[in-house]
């Protein structure tokens, strides 16, 4: 493949030999640039390493002791949130991982094969089709949320799994990120080239054209994945049953059980850190895929 | 290779996807035609949807009692959007069969004709609820819901910290005030009598009806809204006073800070239903035994009538295609004499005069307090007959809003009123209701 | 669109034939290939949008005798949009979405770009770990986000309050009027840096690395380098997050709706898009929230199509 010749993370950066007038001295810039790197990132963790160390409080420790201090609950919360609904937060992890892994792996087949049709070949009506896909994105997803209901529950479909698959498919960002890598990434030399050699249309798709945009198409899985794990609002409309609830409503529905009832704030806390750590996992375990000539493809110098 | 891995990822969703078509197949109701009150012969699965707690454990006896007519059980979760998803699967005919709402919630389900009119089956059983509970399920002289638990309005103190400091128990409202401000002197200075939150709306409509108010009054079929009357104000004022004077706290109710003061003994009373024993239990874990219960101060010396906070009733569904099965479930599971003593069982405060007689275990908040249900049963003989408008959850917000707005700003309370009364009378002539200026 | 990658213009006029060359008649091969999108699209998208267009033409009006009539699904016309319009609450609340923009976007996208520079400049160490935590709050949902924000926020809990007390300062309610749009900006920021600074991390790792080494040999500092190369080749990236970034803040709620539980301050109608849940469902008139809906939408159709036309223009107007 010869997309990856030029790029600056295969060849060592070259900056530390090279003095210009003015620059300031060396260690004194790396130190201060990794440390506002280092600020950045405390700021993240600081609320993760919350939820982590809350999640170790048992229920009176939770109010009672200093936010950052860890409890002793910890084994107690999560034997209390696992026997909770009668096991009911490993089926709501269950029903996540179905959502958002079947949901992200359509959603990333769809966009793929959208957006390299919209890159690669001009076609009437591929002006209005980007438009419109943009368009779909300014109508809040709250307006679209009954409706969507209500033209699923005509196709007798409301209150499954489908109800929750279905539109999880379908993401404007994903397919115009597919739009941009399979610009980027699939030269259309190579597609020439194959056409020449006298492979169909979908052939050069499935052989060619797919694997040049597989890092592009991991982030792809990778946002759609994390955007279904955590999206609340579409399973809450088209669910009732709650044996097929996301870990999203699970949570929700542990905080917020009705004016006579309390919210169960350390099982959501709870729920909430061991909810995360897949999440984290994943981005860990993809970074590799994740090739940091995403944008770069078929660039020559 | 590539193709082929991709190949099998396909097939891999596709196999899944008809996989899960399996486990989706039977929920929804049947496709049969509706039956109307006639009894069929095999056994049928209602679908229920209710967020009380431990009620499973009723249904579950109902299902081992009841072969032939089975109850599924699905907890929806209990926010205020609950009754809107309620109605909206209702009118795209995936609701449920049997479902759950509390008293203000109900004429809502009534307009958005959710709720079936079940008057004639509801008739013998009448006569298992007090007369102002009866009220609470009719509208226009048709019955919609079956009560389950009542909450009229009681006091839970700090019977520990009282007794080291000594504070009088008040029975008066103004008595409530000078207790409050002993209280405020006492020790180092950061206890609070009481909390004072704006989303204690649905609390405010008892209180303010010790005073005399009346918020919505029906005659014929016009509407007469109330909200802003002297009463109200001056039970606000009332409070807004508290406030000024630094007597009460005013923290959001639920919060993590409300959670944080009532685990240190920060807030001492708490005045709500006669069920919030049964819930703060697992609250403020830390607390426990340490409360006990009283009547919720007077508001004119003398009179003990008191008005209600929360409780729920269960109605059938107008989309439901089994009512008469249904309304047969939620007449056993609440006005029934054993289903009434199963509630009290799971710490309901029942609406059955039966269950109210039979609770025998103080709750858990207070295990030693043999007086609390006892307590409680009598101030459910004295309430005020509440008369819910079509729109109480847009004057409950409303006044949430106002309120929030007030102590945010450091107006006064009293002044959320006439806005919460605009709000109310515009939504119902919106709506095209009848009102009377 | 001009969101496609940075390829030289060159470049793009030299590239291969367009397929007419075959004398076909018009493929049907690219709708195939967008085929599956457009039909998901329809469906989940297109339909339920014409439905809520066209229920906002519609309302629920009582009907029947007695004091509780029955509602009943009859054509209102403008109604709801009228009502739109002269809600002083609703225009109270597209303001305050406006400050809560205003505050918000610069913030995420200048944290975002210094970030992305930072990380791709070669005199910066741990980068790999960095770049990770830094990426981790967007893993986190929405709504359990703003909940640790709000334990980290209310007084009774947060540890910046127990140390100021334990020196002796007080520090103001975070939460209060004011200072709440930052609160809330904070947990926008804080969770939608990480997903901004990647894509402008990866867009500036594409720049082909000749255009520095001349750069550096003619002697420019790092912060030229920065400022004259990498920010003009990363004008793309930036339009799209920022887009994005702007569409997502003019559609905040997830963060006041959690922290409304827990203050005062903010009540239920603070955003558009609030108003909008409670319209819909909270108050069962979804008639009026589809009104909103379109109102609003509409609203944001017309800036991005501003904001797209400025920055075409920009970028035309360099003359690159």
């Amino acid at each position: 493949m010869s997309a990856t010749s030029t790029l600056r993370d295969v060849r060592p950066d070259q900056a530390a030999p090279i003095r210009g007038a003015g620059t300031q001295p060396f260690l004194v810039s790396k130190i201060v640039t990794t440390a506002v790197l280092v600020l950045g990132a405390l700021y993240c963790l600081v609320p993760i390493a919350w939820v982590v160390i809350a999640a170790t409080k048992s229920r009176a420790e939770l109010f009672s002791t200093f936010t950052m201090a860890p409890g002793t609950g910890l084994f107690e919360n999560i034997a209390e949130l696992f026997a909770y609904e009668d096991g009911g937060f490993l089926r709501w992890a269950g029903n996540s991982l179905i959502y958002s892994g079947v949901g992200a792996l359509a959603c990333t087949i769809v966009s793929a094969a959208a957006g390299y049709g919209l890159a690669k070949y001009r076609f009437r009506g591929r002006a209005a089709m980007m438009g419109v896909l943009l368009a779909g994105v300014l109508v809040p997803g709250i307006t679209l949320a009954i409706p969507q209901y209500m033209v699923l529950a005509n196709l007798e479909l409301a209150n499954t799994y489908w109800s929750v698959l279905l539109p999880s498919v379908i993401s404007p960002f994903a397919i115009y990120l597919s739009f941009i890598f399979a610009a980027a990434s699939v030269p259309d030399e190579v597609i020439e080239a194959g056409r020449i050699d006298g492979a169909g249309e979908f052939r050069i798709f499935g052989q060619i054209g797919l694997r040049m945009m597989v890092p592009g198409l991991v982030t792809v899985f990778l946002l759609q994945f994390i955007g279904i794990w955590n999206n609340f609002m579409l399973p809450f409309i088209m669910l009732s049953d709650d044996r097929k609830f996301p870990l999203t409503m699970g949570l929700y529905m542990m905080l917020n059980r009705g004016a006579s009832e309390a919210a169960l704030y350390t099982l959501t806390i709870t729920g909430a850190a061991i909810s995360v750590i897949p999440l984290l996992a994943l981005v860990l375990w993809l970074q590799r895929f994740w090739r940091l000539d995403l944008l770069s493809g078929g660039l020559k110098g | 290779m590539k193709t082929k891995k991709w190949l099998t990822a396909v097939a891999g969703t596709a196999a899944v996807a008809i996989a899960l078509t399996g486990c989706s197949s039977d929920d929804g109701g049947s496709t049969g035609p509706a039956d109307d009150m006639v009894k069929s012969g095999e056994p049928i699965t209602l679908e229920m949807w209710a967020w009380a707690s431990n009620i499973e454990k009723r249904v579950d006896a109902w299902n081992a009692a009841n072969p032939d007519v089975q109850v599924r059980l699905t907890k929806p979760g209990g926010n205020e959007d609950v009754p809107t998803k309620i109605i909206t699967a209702t009118r795209a005919g995936e609701g449920p069969d049997i479902a759950q709402a509390e008293y203000g919630q109900l004429p809502s389900m009534v307009i958005s004709d959710v709720a079936r009119e079940i008057t004639d089956v509801y008739e013998p059983y009448a006569e298992k609820y007090a007369p102002a509970i009866n009220d609470l399920v009719t509208f226009d002289g048709a019955v919609y819901g079956v009560p389950q638990d009542i909450g009229p309005t009681g006091m839970m103190y700090r019977n520990d910290i009282f007794d080291e400091y000594g504070f009088d128990v008040p029975t008066t409202w103004e008595e409530f005030a000078e207790v409050a401000e002993d209280i405020r002197e006492a020790g180092d200075g950061d206890m609070y009598i009481a909390n004072f939150a704006g989303g204690d709306a649905d609390l405010f409509v008892g209180l303010t009806m010790q005073a005399g108010a009346n918020w919505w009054t029906v005659d014929g079929d016009e509407w007469k809204v109330d909200i802003d009357s002297q009463a109200s104000r001056d039970v606000l004022a009332f409070w807004q006073d508290m406030v000024d004077r630094d007597l009460v706290s005013a923290v959001p109710g639920g919060t993590p800070e409300w959670n944080s003061m009532m685990n240190d003994g920060k807030i001492l009373t708490n005045v709500s239903g006669v069920w919030a024993a049964g819930v703060m239990a697992s609250i403020v874990p830390d607390t426990i035994g340490k409360w006990k219960g009283a009547r919720t101060p007077e508001w004119t010396p003398g009179v003990q009538t008191v008005g209600y906070r929360g409780g729920s009733v269960n109605f059938v569904t107008t989309s439901s295609k089994h009512p008469e099965e249904a309304a047969e479930v939620i007449l056993w599971l609440n006005a029934s004499d054993e289903g009434a003593e199963g509630l009290a069982e799971i710490s309901k405060f029942p609406a059955a005069l039966h269950g109210q007689d039979s609770l025998s275990t103080p709750p858990a908040l207070m295990p030693e307090d043999e007086d609390y249900w006892p307590l409680a049963t009598e101030i459910a003989k004295d309430t005020f007959p509440i008369q819910w408008g079509p729109n109480p959850n847009v004057a409950f917000a409303a006044f949430t809003d106002e309120v929030g707005k007030a102590l945010t700003n450091g107006t006064s309370v009293v002044d959320a009123l006439p806005l919460v009364q605009k709000a109310v009378v515009d939504d119902l002539k919106a709506s095209g209701f009848n009102v009377a200026e | 669109m001009t969101l496609t990658a940075q390829r030289p213009r060159a470049q793009q006029k030299s590239a291969a034939p367009p397929p007419a060359r075959r004398r076909r008649r018009p493929s049907l091969v690219p709708y195939v290939f967008v085929g599956p999108a457009a039909a998901f699209f329809v469906v989940i998208i297109l339909v339920p949008l014409i439905y809520a267009i066209y229920l906002s033409f519609r309302g629920q009006r009582i009907s029947g005798g007695g004091a509780f009539g029955r509602k009943q699904d009859v054509f209102v016309g403008f109604e709801n949009y009228l009502t739109t319009f002269t809600d002083p609450e609703l225009l109270a609340s597209l303001g305050r979405m406006l400050v809560y923009s205003v505050i918000m976007v610069p913030i995420l996208m200048g944290s975002a770009l210094l970030l992305a520079l930072l990380l791709d400049s070669p005199r910066s160490a741990l980068k790999g770990t960095t770049r990770t935590a830094i990426f981790m709050p967007y893993a986190i949902p929405g709504v359990v986000g703003s909940l640790m924000w709000g334990f980290l926020y209310l007084p009774s809990t947060s540890p910046m309050h127990w140390i100021a007390k334990q020196i002796g300062v007080e520090l103001p309610n975070v939460l209060g009027q004011g200072l709440v749009y930052g609160a809330m900006a904070n947990i926008a920021v804080w969770g939608g840096v990480g997903f901004n600074m990647i894509i402008m991390y990866t867009s500036l790792r594409s720049i082909p690395a000749e255009n520095f080494d001349a750069a550096r040999i003619d002697g420019c500092t790092e912060l030229q380098i920065a400022w004259h190369i990498k920010i003009p080749f990363l004008m793309p990236a930036l339009v799209l997050t920022g887009m994005f970034s702007v569409i997502g803040a003019l559609q905040v709620y997830s963060e006041p709706i959690t922290l409304a539980s827990m203050t005062t301050t903010i009540h239920s109608t603070f955003f558009p898009l609030m108003a909008i849940y409670k319209a819909a469902f909270q108050n069962d008139n979804l008639n009026l929230a589809a009104a909103m809906s379109v109102v609003l939408a509409l609203g944001i159709l017309v800036l991005s199509i501003i904001v797209l036309r400025i920055s075409q223009r920009k970028t035309l107007g360099e003359g690159r």
